[in-house]
């Protein structure tokens, strides 16, 4: 389970970090993975040669054809419609700056009920948000979610706390 | 309880349910050329949204009781208000296509299952939301036994529905005149 972890978390590195290739690419320290409701979410600490630290969390649905709304959405959505994608830390991890996606924004305009959503493309996208660590407890990443596709949505998922293990462990 | 369960399955179940495959809806099925006569009692309100805060047991309750005085059906219609498919279905309930054959047929139940964590046990007794997805129908007799069910998903997908496919699944179902 933990090697499937790793390469999840090693594919995911890959899949993020091509710009930054090479023997500067940031180092995952720790990682976590959640399954629900049609989305897998690798979340992971890394630290870059700078010594800065920040959690990219991968947010990849199952299916083909499904996306995630955009973290720009409003918390209540747009006339309640919608669940903006948040990324937040717990535990041993504070915030340092603020969250960003690897992804464009498009809107997804929903003709009977004359309504535009901000949501990314189909397929993964990555958020990514500086943090600095406060002590040696238990790193978390807390995620919240949505995925629809053009014709249907599923479950949204809220506040589900990631706990961020050892790499290899 | 359903999250517990498996979120992952019903995740899965639910983007099998966004493709599930509807009965092919009946050309030109339409109030003119189906329904009966309207009849000329006062009609029922449809819900235009799913309301967290009613009890689904006492609104079914309700509706079987004055289903059995009047012969219509009931119903039950499981949602809720963030999902854009339901807000749709909302929508084509209350259009001038579909509302006088929901208010001739039947009595109408909003249930909602919130984030698919709410009125799950009462859910449980008519339909299998896992394959369904949402929206959910289930038509009942006014006995209290289902008739029908999307069980196959096939209003999960209610933005690309239309007004008469949402009525051929009403006409299929409604009370014999």
């Amino acid at each position: 389970m933990h090697r499937a972890l790793l390469a999840v978390v090693a594919a995911a590195s890959l899949a993020q970090g091509c710009a930054a290739a090479g023997a500067s690419s940031p180092s995952a320290e720790l990682s976590g993975r959640l399954d629900d409701s049609g989305v897998t979410v690798v979340a992971a600490l890394t630290t870059g040669p700078d010594g800065t630290r920040q959690v990219r969390a991968v947010f990849s649905p199952q299916k083909p054809g499904f996306h995630l709304y955009s973290m720009d959405l409003p918390p209540g959505g747009v006339s309640g419609l919608g669940v903006p994608t948040t990324v937040t830390v717990g535990g041993s991890l504070r915030a340092a700056g603020s969250p960003t996606a690897d992804s464009p924004v498009r809107n997804l305009r929903i003709e009977e009920l004359d309504v535009d959503l901000p949501v990314y493309p189909d397929g993964p996208v990555t958020i990514a948000m500086p943090v600095r660590r406060t002590g040696n407890g238990r790193a978390e990443v807390v995620v919240t979610y949505g995925a629809c596709s053009p014709s249907s949505c599923l479950a949204p998922v809220r506040d589900r706390v990631i706990a961020l293990v050892p790499v290899g462990t | 309880m359903l999250r517990r369960i498996g979120p992952a399955a019903i995740g899965i179940a639910l983007l099998l349910a966004g493709c599930g495959n509807m009965d092919a809806p009946t050309p030109g099925a339409s109030l003119s050329s189906a329904a009966p006569v309207l009849q000329a009692a006062a009609a029922d309100t449809i819900p235009d949204h799913y309301d967290p805060a009613r009890d689904p047991a006492v609104d079914l309750s309700k509706a079987l009781t004055r289903a059995e005085s009047d012969g219509k059906e009931v119903l039950i219609d499981f949602g809720a208000d963030w999902c854009p498919d339901c807000k749709v279905l909302d929508k084509l309930f209350q259009s001038e296509e579909t509302k006088p054959l929901l208010q001739r047929d039947y009595h109408v139940v909003a249930v909602d299952v919130g984030e698919f964590d709410h009125n799950l046990d009462f859910a449980a007794k008519y339909v299998k939301l896992e394959t369904s997805g949402i929206p959910a129908l289930v038509v009942l007799a006014p006995d209290g036994s289902v008739l029908g069910d999307t069980n196959d998903g096939s209003f999960a997908n209610a933005r690309t529905m239309n007004s008469d496919q949402v009525n051929a699944f009403l006409t299929h179902w409604a009370p014999e005149s």
